[in-house]
């Protein structure tokens, strides 16, 4: 478990979302509902989508298993920014290794049709976010930090 | 004087690519001048007049156009990690601005036909190493700012 505090956790989000591509389930999954639903016709111009819908605050929401996606990259958000407050030599690996995920999420984005869709985008922003935040964060916490060895 | 604190100079040859790439496409750009930054770009013309550097070994140097804008790209690398090697306040907001650059190259790369030639994809490659180096350097001297050690 040690070596997931050192590599970026995009990195490990774009394999299972190739993953999921390699079984035809990426661009597929996006508006797909969770409740008991289907897509009829799928990538059709009479494509409808049937789902069961949960009522909250008062209307109908369809959650997609592109939102719980998109739910997943949030938290990861969450853990690769507490990753940056730390200070020591490894983060820089880390800060280097985001930065070529950030790439590959880039090149995908450009240049597979499977990836060119809004959550692909959203998730290729948050991996640069990743890359800039993270550096701007550790570099805040290294600037007061004073190490006594 | 403030401004060579966080432009991010891999941003002139990205110009220079761009305009020399794009510039056959324009209707109101000098097609003379086009013609000119074509046969700069994509041929391997000399740079200079054949023999006029002679080394003193004997023979002739003669560096062609690309082997000049690496050699620029290399002189703005080294004055990119000074830059991060200075920390001061403006160094994020100059490691945003190379990133951005570097986003650019690689889109670049990865979508114009003119792209495709090795002085671009090197230029390139520097700006990446500029963006990983260049935030590795300043995290590693802000950390070793102020350290007790025995």
């Amino acid at each position: 478990m040690k070596y997931l505090a050192f590599t970026p956790s995009y990195a490990y989000l774009l394999i299972f979302i190739f993953g999921l591509h390699a079984i035809d389930a990426f661009p597929y999954c996006i508006d797909l509902p969770i409740y008991g639903g289907e897509i009829i016709n799928y990538g059709k111009s009479n494509q409808s989508i049937e789902a069961y819908p949960i009522t909250i605050g008062g209307t109908d929401w369809y959650p997609t298993w592109g939102s719980v996606i998109l739910l997943i990259g949030i938290i990861l958000m969450y853990w690769e920014l507490y990753k940056s407050t730390r200070t020591s030599d490894l983060v820089t690996m880390d800060h280097a290794l985001s930065t070529v995920t950030f790439i590959i999420y880039f090149g995908f984005f450009l240049g597979q049709p499977w990836a060119g869709n809004s959550l692909f985008l959203t998730l290729t922003l948050m991996a640069l976010l990743d890359v800039v935040a993270g550096f701007s964060i550790t570099l805040a916490a290294a600037r007061r930090d004073v190490s006594i060895t | 004087m403030t401004l060579s604190k966080w432009m991010p100079w891999f941003v002139v040859p990205l110009i220079f690519f761009y305009i020399a790439g794009e510039s056959p496409s324009w209707a109101w750009f000098p097609d003379f001048l086009s013609d000119k930054l074509q046969i700069l770009v994509n041929n391997d013309a000399l740079a200079l007049p054949k023999g006029f550097i002679t080394l003193p070994s004997g023979k002739n140097w003669d560096p062609t156009v690309g082997q000049v804008i690496i050699l620029i790209g290399v002189l703005i690398l080294a004055v990119e990690l000074f830059k991060s090697a200075q920390d001061t306040r403006g160094s994020v907001v100059d490691h945003m601005l190379s990133i951005l650059v570097f986003i650019f190259y690689f889109a670049f790369f990865l979508s114009k036909p003119w792209a495709k030639s090795d002085v671009f994809v090197l230029i390139g490659a520097m700006s990446f190493l500029d963006v990983v180096t260049g935030f590795t350097i300043t995290i590693a001297i802000a950390r070793r700012d102020m350290v007790i050690s025995h």
